[in-house]
């Protein structure tokens, strides 16, 4: 768990550089630079490549709050018992997974992909 | 040679910079907060997704909208800001490449965030609808 949380923990961060806030930020900034720009972006985004990339990052993202919570938990002070900190790593891995697979279905339900 | 020296006195010195808290502080309560915002994130990626820009144009005119994405983005750069210098320090024990690192992602962020700043403002301002 302690691997699956570095990388869940620093993924989503270098990505958030790059993925996640170029998915906001860069949103806002294409948004700013005008239709061909945005267009040009959303294009981006919207190909294979660019799917497969935000399908990653929500994923990780999604990951990294559920672990987060856990770490807020652990700070509050309850949740330290083996078998309970066991369940709550799965639990986690299990949100990330439901969570993510609720959102991309239902951006594909809604015709949005 | 008996040491006299007492434990208080070998152990002074060599504690926390007494600096460590505030970034504890830091990355949780901006946890808490982008805790809050993720619902209304997940919601707005949702509802934006393939609505074009003239759709992004009028929802980024709503105040409120501009407000919270101004949050989310300042929140997310300072959380990840913070995240981040943590694997430099923990991963980066050359002095200089470490030092770089450091600068260069409190740069990042900080750029990163003006630029978001200015260009959510630029776009809410220009589309307002109150």
């Amino acid at each position: 768990m302690a691997l699956a949380r570095h990388p869940g923990g620093v993924d989503p961060a270098p990505r958030r550089r790059r993925g996640d806030l170029c998915r906001h930020s860069g949103w806002a900034f294409a948004l700013h630079a005008g239709p061909q720009v945005f267009a040009t972006y959303t294009s981006v985004l919207a190909s294979a490549p660019g799917l497969v990339v935000l399908f990653l990052i929500t994923l990780a993202l999604l990951f990294h709050l559920a672990n987060g919570v856990r770490h807020l938990v652990w700070d509050v002070g309850f949740g330290f018992a083996p078998k309970t900190a066991d369940a709550t790593a799965w639990g986690a891995f299990a949100f990330a997974l439901v969570a993510n697979a609720g959102l991309w279905l239902a951006l594909a339900a809604s015709g949005k992909l | 040679m008996t040491d006299y020296s007492t434990p208080l006195r070998r152990a002074r010195g060599l504690g926390s910079a007494k600096r460590g808290v505030g970034h504890f502080i830091g990355q949780r309560v901006s946890a808490v907060a982008l805790l809050l915002l993720a619902p209304w994130v997940l919601w707005s990626g949702y509802r934006l997704a393939g609505g074009g820009y003239e759709a992004a144009q009028a929802w980024l005119g709503r105040p409120t909208h501009a407000v919270l994405l101004i949050l989310t983005i300042l929140a997310g750069l300072y959380h990840g800001q913070l995240g981040l210098r943590v694997v430099v320090e923990d991963y980066v024990e050359a002095e200089l490449p470490r030092a770089a690192l450091l600068i260069l992602n409190v740069f990042v962020a900080a750029v990163v965030a003006a630029l978001a700043v200015v260009c959510i403002l630029g776009v809410s301002l220009t589309n307002g609808t109150v």
